[in-house]
């Protein structure tokens, strides 16, 4: 148990800092206009009853 | 003021809250109308609905909720409370949200109305207005004011909550978003520095365990049968939980909220991990006489990093506590209030509000929910019961309804979702108060009612409202899918 302790340390730590570092790759798609973020990796979807 | 917190340590909460305001300033141009507002246009990429999803479910219910339940009843807060939603968390990925992509709803409410009509929807609005209000983290903003800031507890309350109100007020999801991935990687840095400081100075589970005895490492710990079915039953939430439908329809792509919840569910765990070896550790260090006897389980997190960490991780910590309440508040505020104007107002007039009028009613209806979730906060003793109360409620009114929906259309006929939604939403509502004025208080500040039965008498806890509730609901809806066929057959 207490490397599993050890093991969520590592996780929830490093691990939080490389998802923020990609949300940071993704900031200017976020914030751009609508269509930007998915038109870029090609992501976008028309949602609704298909 | 605690003695270990110093200026620096409040010197990094205020500056925490000025950056959270100043997201929200900066989002605030960005919106255009309700349905930027309300799932921020629907651009959300992976990276961000992760740090969203995790910062926004798990607020101090869980970093406080779980400590407190570790401290009572030792590891089996997370086998027993933690772990049976890793299941439901990765169902909600892979079955749920490809399912929920393919309508057009933005809420889930909505769902609900698409399929069932407008009392359904009006009821599982009500629901979710319920589950939303953010009681637990609005209250626990008070314990952290009062705890470091010697404020009082109503004061904390108000002044973390307007900070939050305004960016959300201000920004809609994208700043409610953007906030979320600040406190996001605050909340989780703080709990992976706090515990392994913790970790080095007090020692791992076992030794913790071999300290306290067997009982703190039992799987089950002494938990019933009857908590340990309510448990398994809560975890079913998030198959239902308003917040990931609103992130599913923000997301950018079906993918991209597939993967979020699946790195999610890592992340849950690793957290739901640490902050349970903490409460494991704040009963180790009362019994160690390092702490006091008479501690309170909902302020054993905060105890026990005050004892261990230095000043400035002190303040840390607390900015991750401060970020975990409200990214909850938050996004939850947001909506409860858009559930009751655009699902329930709607529903209950069958008038389509326009987009102006849409954002200033959510804005207003935001604070009002702030005021009612402060409220509510005063009716429950244990952090973990009010999110039973809240689930039971949600679940109660919407989950056979949305099953249906999703996995078997065919069964979705009008009258089998209304008559599931308003006889759930009643029936658990009903139960709460009956509870709360006919109850008697327990060992563990719950309240029950003394049921005969068979000629036995059983105390039933406030906490088994779901075991009632759900089952009724699921008869409702068997009832109203019959009453349906028998008029199709007559017709």
């Amino acid at each position: 148990m207490t490397v599993a302790t050890w093991i969520a340390i590592l996780v929830l730590g490093p691990g939080s800092v490389a998802v923020f570092a990609f949300f940071l790759r993704d900031l200017r798609q976020v914030m751009g206009d609508r269509r930007s973020a998915g038109v870029r990796n090609g992501e976008t979807e028309v949602r609704g009853p298909r | 003021m605690t003695a270990a917190f110093g200026a620096v340590d409040q010197a990094i909460v205020v500056l925490y809250l000025i950056c959270m305001l100043g997201v929200g300033v900066l989002t605030a141009s960005r919106i255009r109308d309700f349905r930027d507002f309300f799932i921020a246009g629907g651009r959300l990429t992976t990276p961000l609905l992760v740090c969203t999803l995790v910062s926004t479910y798990y607020g101090l219910d869980v970093t406080f909720g779980s400590s407190e339940t570790a401290f009572y009843e030792g590891i089996a807060a997370f086998v027993a409370y933690s772990a049976p939603f890793y299941v439901f968390y990765a169902a909600a990925a892979v079955l749920v949200a490809p399912r929920l992509r393919r309508l057009s709803a933005i809420s889930l409410p909505e769902v609900m109305g698409d399929a069932y009509g407008p009392p359904a929807r009006a009821a599982a609005a009500l629901a979710s207005f319920v589950y939303s209000a953010p009681i637990i983290s609005v209250a626990g903003m008070g314990l952290i004011g009062a705890t470091f800031f010697g404020l009082d507890p109503w004061v904390g309350c108000v002044i973390g909550a307007s900070i939050a109100l305004a960016y959300t007020v201000l920004g809609g999801l994208l700043a409610d978003a953007m906030t979320d991935a600040v406190q996001f990687v605050v909340m989780c840095l703080s709990a992976a520095i706090a515990a392994a400081i913790v970790l080095v100075k007090v020692g791992g589970p076992e030794a913790i365990g071999a300290r306290l005895g067997g009982e703190a490492l039992a799987p089950l710990g002494t938990l019933s049968a009857w908590e340990l079915l309510v448990f398994a039953g809560v975890a079913m939430t998030p198959l239902v939980e308003p917040a990931f439908y609103q992130r599913t329809f923000a997301a950018a792509a079906t993918r991209q909220i597939v993967r979020a919840l699946l790195i999610g569910t890592v992340l849950w765990a690793c957290y739901d991990w640490v902050v349970v070896y903490l409460g494991l550790a704040g009963r180790d260090l009362v019994a160690a006489g390092r702490l006091p006897a008479d501690l309170d389980g909902s302020a054993v997190l905060l105890a026990v990093v005050a004892y261990a960490l230095p000043p400035g991780l002190l303040g840390l910590f607390v900015a991750g506590c401060v970020a975990a309440a409200m990214s909850t508040v938050d996004s939850y505020t947001l909506i409860a209030a858009g559930n009751i104007v655009y699902d329930g107002w709607q529903a209950v007039t069958g008038r389509r509000l326009s987009d102006r009028a849409l954002l200033l009613s959510t804005r207003l209806l935001a604070a009002v929910t702030l005021a009612a979730a402060l409220g509510l906060s005063l009716l429950f003793e244990r952090l973990r019961d009010a999110w039973i109360f809240m689930s039971t409620v949600l679940l109660s009114t919407v989950f056979w309804p949305l099953l249906a929906v999703l996995f078997v259309p065919r069964l979705a006929t009008p009258r089998a979702g209304r008559f599931s939604a308003t006889v759930g939403l009643g029936l658990s509502l009903a139960l709460f108060v009956a509870f709360q004025t006919l109850g008697v208080p327990t060992d563990d500040g719950s309240l029950a009612i003394a049921v005969t039965c068979g000629g036995r008498s059983l105390d039933v806890a406030r906490e088994a409202g779901l075991l009632i509730a759900l089952p009724v609901s699921l008869a409702a809806f068997a009832a109203g899918w019959l009453a349906d066929r028998r008029r199709r057959r007559s017709a």
